[in-house]
């Protein structure tokens, strides 16, 4: 049998060695960015659950989090329409209503800039911005009046995403 | 045997091959080839290099070695800053992922936001302080004199409340005071500036030409320099700019992120005939300002080398370069003993930082007086918010003006309720503090006072420990103050040495007491007290009896809305020999301007009562201090109106 000439040998060995480098190179992306939020293990499976993780480039890993934010508040605004709509008391009412507000606050005026901000270089508003929505879903948990309130997976989630999302700005700075 | 090379002299001695190959080795041809072709391709290199060498850009040298120690820049080499420089510095929250903004989401987190009413939010728009209609402003931009009239650029968001969308809004005034808005001058409409119509500077020529530098976000969100000048150079108001054919003029460098390169200064004219002008950056971490030179605007060489960087700084946005004295100077002017300021604004703690020192213009070099407070890790023009300032040169009363960002310290949601969010700081004149020779002295421009309306004046009133007076003036929410106060001598002497420095930010306020201090003015207070926003002295005394004086302003009672920064703005503040503590504040609705010892130092705060508004709003005079009188000289001026308001032809 005609012997594989060693330069093809050597090459193939090479490709494979780069294909099975790469996934790992930008894991690394996300477990090194991740790092430096506070909250890691919920960036990490955040970020692992979007095809665009794989991504090489810091700013990304804050776009997805930031579109995390806004697919979270437009759910949370929903659930409250259709918690409003089941005649709560007054004082649930009022905390719905004002959440309400907040939610459709953070999908239109905070979104916006955030992504704008990543995507353009200047980095500062994200991290503004992203910590204007995280503080809006604390204050929305917070006018249950320190029960739990009905969404509040919801108002844990855009907050712990928002604070995500800011971390990963600032680090750009 | 064959001629290993063609045209080889045969010599019977064989001088050895390079490698050390033995008479007698044959049959190796293709090795001595390669190796031949090796050493012509390194003799050619090595020719290349010598002759680019002639001028190497910043890019190429900074490979070199001399600046090594920039690269690595890092956290750790942010130097300690020593004491008795007149510095304070903002929370380092940022690196930590967390903006100096966001303290009070722990502050108050876990409490509900602040119910804001129509008139609660309505009150907050100032009287006298530049600001559209509505929606959103950020820096300065471009401002200028110009046949009679101050132009002023803005950064602007036409359609919300909140940054993005950038566009140049635009502004004229005969006294920096009363503007008439006018339609938007420059908007995204070309590849290289359609995400974004960034900040820049104007040079005023001396044939009277205009040219306007500015950054562009490209449609590949890349950062670029381009040229824009009036259309009409008759037109005072300067209506129409056209963007030049030629745009952009400059791409980032090789050696920096295509997203980190803005913000051109102001040009100025060098001794060798050519215009140049700095522009920041940052390399790894450390920030940095390149210089461009040019004949035309149009066609630009990178000068070699740094015009300075700073380990650790981060990015530079909005750097300044311009000399100073004890008067106003042209941006060109140069010479020995010529100061120049070098001043950027901090990306990463959003502070404008300046520093003095000295500027080389063969060496393209600017060295700072004191490198142990230089630019970044020193003082600051402003110790509350003030973020990408830009100063101009005014021919008109030959003086240098310096313009500066005011940001909202309220919620971004209440920014979006109330439809429009920041202002700029009133424009101020700046000069070297020749008394100490190491900082600037801002002061108002002049053109305020035309502002002021009837006054009342309060003549040495001693004011005991633990006192808090109410000064009867009328309307306390557009007020012009001017105070000096005098600590009791002998109490001073009485007291004994402290252990401990002050720091505004953690000495708990006007309501923390100490010997010698807090004492001051309560200004944005109701009847009750519920509000107040404390501006005040704080003197300590020291090792060997020298007294350390700061100067600070306490927003942690500011309102009772809880969805507001709550901070102790300040700062430690040089008092010379003889000089009694003088204070100058400024109140205009929801901004109080503060400027200590004829503006040494400065603080500027955003402030949001809820109560102590409209009519219900008070000034008082206090002093929480244990141990001393005080006594205290006041005059406070109802201020007007500056009517800013959209140009109107008829």
């Amino acid at each position: 049998m005609k012997k594989t000439p060693m330069p093809f040998t050597l090459l193939s060995f090479a490709q494979l060695l780069l294909i099975a480098a790469l996934p790992s190179a930008s894991a690394d992306l996300i477990d090194d960015t991740c790092k430096k939020t506070p909250y890691p293990d919920f960036c990490v499976t955040a970020l692992r659950s979007d095809p665009r993780g794989s991504t090489t480039d810091t700013p990304t890993l804050g776009l997805i989090m930031v579109d995390f934010v806004d697919k979270n508040a437009k759910s949370t605004g929903t659930k409250i329409d259709d918690l409003l709509g089941k005649s709560p008391d007054p004082g649930t009412r009022q905390a719905l209503t004002s959440c309400q507000e907040s939610y459709g606050i953070i999908s239109s005026s905070m979104v916006p800039p955030s992504k704008e901000s990543l995507t353009k270089g200047d980095y500062k508003f994200a991290v503004q911005y992203m910590n204007a929505a995280a503080d809006s879903a604390s204050k929305c948990e917070a006018g249950f009046g320190g029960s739990k309130s009905p969404i509040y997976d919801s108002n844990i989630y855009e907050r712990n995403a928002a604070t995500v999302a800011s971390a990963i700005a600032s680090s750009l700075l | 045997m064959a001629e290993p090379y063609p045209g080889r002299q045969e010599d019977p001695e064989y001088a050895p091959l390079a490698g050390g190959a033995e008479p007698g080795e044959r049959h190796r041809p293709a090795k001595a080839i390669f190796l031949a072709g090796l050493a012509v391709l390194l003799v050619v290199g090595v020719t290349i290099g010598f002759a680019t060498h002639e001028s190497p850009d910043s890019c190429t040298e900074l490979n070199s070695s001399r600046l090594a120690p920039f690269r690595e820049g890092g956290e750790g080499l942010r130097r300690p800053v020593p004491s008795e420089a007149v510095v304070e510095l903002a929370p380092r929250g940022v690196k930590e992922g967390v903006s100096a903004k966001s303290n009070r989401i722990f502050a108050g987190a876990g409490v509900r936001g602040f119910p804001w009413n129509n008139s609660m939010l309505s009150w907050q728009r100032t009287a006298f302080h530049f600001q559209p209609e509505k929606n959103w402003m950020n820096d300065p931009n471009g401002p200028m004199y110009y046949k009679g009239w101050y132009h002023f650029f803005y950064q602007y968001n036409p359609g919300a409340a909140v940054w993005g969308n950038i566009v140049w809004g635009h502004a004229v005034s005969e006294d920096l005071i009363h503007w008439l808005h006018l339609p938007l001058a420059m908007v995204a409409d070309q590849w290289y500036d359609i995400n974004g119509v960034w900040s820049g500077s104007a040079t005023v020529l001396p044939n009277g030409r205009v040219v306007m530098l500015y950054t562009g976000s490209s449609n590949e969100s890349m950062q670029l320099q381009n040229l824009a000048y009036p259309a009409n150079l008759s037109d005072p108001f300067l209506l129409d700019w056209v963007k030049h054919p030629g745009n952009p003029v400059l791409a980032p460098p090789p050696c920096v992120d295509k997203q980190d390169f803005r913000d051109p200064t102001t040009a100025w004219y060098t001794s060798g005939g050519k215009w140049r002008f700095a522009i920041g950056s940052k390399i790894n971490n450390t920030g940095v300002s390149f210089v461009y030179e040019t004949d035309d605007f149009e066609n630009y060489q990178l000068l070699p080398g740094l015009l300075h960087a700073v380990p650790g700084t981060g990015m530079w946005e909005c750097v300044d370069f311009f000399p100073v004295s004890d008067d106003g100077l042209d941006t060109s002017v140069n010479g020995p003993g010529v100061k120049h300021v070098m001043k950027m604004s901090l990306d990463e703690d959003r502070n404008d930082y300046y520093a003095i020192g000295t500027y080389d213009e063969e060496a393209n070099t600017w060295v700072p007086d004191k490198p142990e407070i230089d630019v970044g890790i020193g003082i600051r023009y402003d110790y509350g918010l003030f973020y990408a300032s830009k100063t101009f040169y005014d021919q008109n009363k030959r003086r240098r003006i310096l313009w500066g960002w005011i940001t909202e310290s309220d919620s971004e949601a209440a920014d979006v309720l109330k439809g429009w969010a920041s202002l700029q700081g009133i424009p101020r004149t700046v000069v070297l503090d020749t008394k100490t020779g190491s900082n600037l002295l801002q002061w108002p421009v002049e053109e305020v006072e035309s502002l002021r309306l009837s006054s009342k004046e309060f003549d040495r009133v001693v004011v005991k420990p633990g006192t808090v007076a109410p000064l009867h003036v009328g309307t306390a929410t557009q007020m012009d103050i001017v105070a000096e106060f005098e600590l009791d001598k002998q109490a001073i002497e009485a007291t004994p040495e402290a252990d401990a420095e002050y720091v505004c930010s953690t000495g708990g306020g006007a309501s923390r007491r100490g010997a010698l201090g807090p004492f001051g003015l309560l200004v944005l207070a109701d009847d009750d007290l519920s509000e107040q926003t404390p501006v005040y002295f704080y003197v300590v005394k020291g090792s060997n009896g020298t007294l350390q004086t700061s100067i600070c302003t306490d927003q942690s009672r500011s309102s009772v809305a809880t969805d507001v920064n709550k901070q102790v703005y300040g700062s430690f503040i040089p008092v010379l020999e003889g000089e009694k503590l003088s204070l100058r504040i400024l109140v205009d609705h929801s901004i109080v301007e503060t400027f200590a010892q004829g503006g040494r130092s400065c603080i500027t705060a955003r402030v949001y009562p809820t109560k102590a508004i409209y009519g219900a709003a008070r000034v008082f005079l206090f002093n929480n201090a244990t141990e001393a009188n005080v006594k205290a000289s006041i005059k406070i001026w109802q201020m007007n109106s500056a009517f800013i308001r959209p140009y109107n032809p008829q």
